[in-house]
């Protein structure tokens, strides 16, 4: 009880408060532009953070993350352009309702659910998070390397539909970790004989350039247009989505469940979930044949899921210092930069940092309820104004930001030099998170793999030595060989001479 | 951008080669047969992996331009093609010039030519530059204390 009054001291300071509707609104206007993701909000709000206090940091990332993710569904439904991807799957339903001159209840919808499942996915995360510290309290170097090459091996699965890209992704972001001076001996591996490069490539810098320049670049090669914005009508909104809530409960759960469950999953992320949460929602819908035709039980359901999944994905974050992902990929660089390890001692070490963190988590989602009606109206400024307009503004704000974390021109080159690289793989057909994952988790799991190297003289069967240990390892091993075996059933069993491909997808 | 898939496996494979190449001399740990080569060393047994998978892939179905490098969304849009070189300009000034000339300036040059190159007119152009400056420059230099260079302006406000 001292712990909580303590953490609702640190969230009532005003520079707090002040943080998290500052964020919140940030958080709005990013979400609320089409093309440009939750995570790019975050990624530009770094910078910021380096100059506040812990709590404040994580507020401003908890608020404009979660804001930018319902903010996401105002395009989506006013425009048909989703905001932010997380709010794709639901794009549909929700401008054919708008078109039927339903665009107060879809927004106040959204709103609501967003809360609801941030809320819920909080819960979780309270509830969830310490005890699991607790359980991994005894974990030590091969628990470690298990769970961040379980993490790794999750983002590469969930990420896209093309495993191979997925996993030259993950090895990109792994090299990027290693550069630098070497954990165990000093030795500089990959820099060059450049200075700046032997603490690392500098991360941040690294994440606005990955998140921000691709964006900013497809939106500049296509010539934005000022949208044409209808007035909505607000009137019997929050009745209707009081109703919608009341008939369709079992969606808000049920959607709220697997957005939580789908966030903590490395990878995972809310754009997944809230795909996830709409086909579930239409399997066990009673009207199935009503969904993408302007209904509002499957955004319903997304609405909840995406948001708990930003919640969800804190689980593995503060625990296992090993980010659901790419926004609690920064968020976790963001702890490092201000002296919070996250790990299963967090709540032994800054166990009121972390019940501040959850109240903001409940705050940040309760101040969507109030922006829910008044976002009709921002919004319909924010749409107005022309996207070239705001772009290069990003770009001189992007380039200052990579500037001002070390206060060192190198942080534009990596800007630059991970931007252009994002950019390419992007093109190509390589999805980023697990670039990013590797980068974050790349240091952590070389010096955990690297300990019980040492620790086991050398043997990699070491590795499997203890319990918990061991069952990690079968299960990364088992993921990996799931696709491996259905390969070589398809090839060489189910039809034989039929010439099968080795990945998911095409190309 | 697009990079045929054979290229694309090629350039992978090379990139492994060449992080097998570079960790050759290093040291091992002392008492130990390894050292700070053997994670890079793995993942560029992985990259070798994806590589050869994704050269595997092209030889089996035999694509058209599996082997070149196809910039036709570039071409096609020689307006937009502008306005990423605009951008890769933009950020090698800040690198470049940031020092002698200051944020400030570059920032306000950039964002005056984008906004012209985009459409807008000269007097909106410059108005909207200055203000976005003024308020990066509030922000950052005067809100979150970061000394942003400044150049000839330095000390002036």
């Amino acid at each position: 009880m001292d712990m909580f009054i303590a953490a609702l001291h640190m969230v009532i300071e005003p520079s707090t408060l002040l943080t998290l509707v500052a964020s919140s609104l940030f958080g709005f206007a990013v979400g609320c532009l089409p093309g440009l993701t939750a995570t790019m909000a975050v990624a530009l709000l770094v910078p910021m953070t380096f100059f506040m206090s812990p709590i404040a940091a994580i507020t401003s990332i908890v608020a404009a993350s979660a804001m930018a993710i319902f903010a996401g569904d105002i395009p989506g439904a006013l425009l048909r352009m989703p905001g932010t991807p997380a709010s794709a799957a639901y794009v549909e339903d929700s401008h054919i309702l708008t078109k039927r001159g339903d665009a107060g209840l879809v927004i106040t919808s959204n709103a609501a659910f967003s809360a609801i499942g941030g809320i819920f996915g909080t819960l979780v995360l309270i509830v969830a998070a310490p005890a699991l510290a607790d359980f991994a309290l005894d974990f030590s170097a091969y628990e470690f390397f298990w769970l961040g090459v379980l993490g790794l091996s999750c983002a590469v699965f969930v990420a896209g539909d093309d495993l191979v890209k997925g996993m030259t992704s993950l090895m990109f972001g792994l090299l990027i970790a290693t550069v630098g001076m070497d954990y165990t001996t000093g030795h500089p591996r990959f820099t060059f004989g450049i200075v700046n490069l032997l603490e690392g490539v500098s991360f941040i810098p690294g994440l606005i350039g990955m998140f921000a320049l691709p964006e900013i670049l497809r939106s500049l090669l296509t010539p934005g247009h000022v949208a044409t914005v209808a007035k909505i009508q607000t009137r019997g909104a929050w009745r209707k989505t009081w109703e919608a809530g009341k008939r369709y409960w079992g969606q808000m759960v049920g959607g709220s469940v697997l957005g939580t469950i789908i966030g903590a999953l490395p990878g995972g992320g809310a754009d997944t979930a809230a795909w996830i949460s709409y086909a579930m929602a239409k399997k066990t819908s009673k009207e199935p044949e009503k969904f993408g035709k302007g209904h509002i039980e499957g955004i319903v359901a997304g609405s909840a899921a995406n948001n708990a999944a930003l919640s969800g994905a804190w689980i593995p974050a503060i625990v296992f210092a090993i980010p659901g992902d790419t926004i609690t990929a920064i968020g976790i660089g963001v702890l490092y930069l201000k002296g919070v390890n996250p790990g299963p001692t967090v709540f032994i070490n800054n166990g009121e940092l972390f019940y501040a963190v959850f109240i903001v988590f409940i705050l940040a989602n309760l101040l969507m309820f109030p922006l829910g009606s008044l976002a009709m109206r921002i919004a319909q400024v924010v749409l107005r104004i022309p996207r070239d307009l705001i772009l290069p503004a990003l770009l001189v704000l992007s380039v200052t930001g990579g500037y001002a974390i070390d206060n060192d021109f190198f942080g534009i080159w990596i800007l630059l030099g991970l931007g252009a690289m994002a950019y390419l793989m992007e093109e190509n057909g390589f999805p980023i998170a697990p670039m990013v994952l590797g980068i974050v988790l790349g240091e952590i799991v070389e010096q955990n793999f690297m300990q019980a190297l040492i620790s086991s003289n050398g043997n990699l069967l070491g590795l499997f030595s203890r319990p918990i240990a061991g069952v990690l390892g079968a299960a990364t091993i088992i993921i990996w060989t799931v696709p491996l075996l259905r390969w070589i059933w398809s090839r060489f069993v189910a039809a034989p001479g039929v010439p099968a491909s080795g990945h998911r997808g095409h190309e | 951008m697009k990079i045929g898939g054979g290229l694309l496996g090629l350039l992978i494979v090379a990139l492994g080669l060449a992080v097998i190449w570079n960790v050759r001399g290093f040291p091992s740990m002392p008492g130990h047969s390894f050292g700070p080569g053997l994670f890079p060393t793995m993942i560029a047994g992985g990259l070798l992996v994806c590589g050869g998978l994704l050269l595997v892939r092209v030889l089996r179905a035999a694509p058209a331009g599996a082997f070149s490098v196809d910039a036709g969304a570039w071409r096609d849009n020689p307006h937009g093609a502008v306005s990423g070189a605009m951008m890769v300009a933009a950020i090698l000034a800040f690198i470049f010039l940031g020092d002698e000339i200051g944020f400030q300036i570059i920032g306000f040059v950039t964002l005056c030519a984008f906004y012209l190159w985009l459409g807008r007119g000269p007097v909106k152009a410059l108005t909207i530059a200055a203000l976005v400056i003024v308020s990066l420059d509030l922000l950052f230099r005067i809100v979150l204390r970061v000394p942003v260079p400044s150049g000839p302006l330095t000390g002036l406000w």
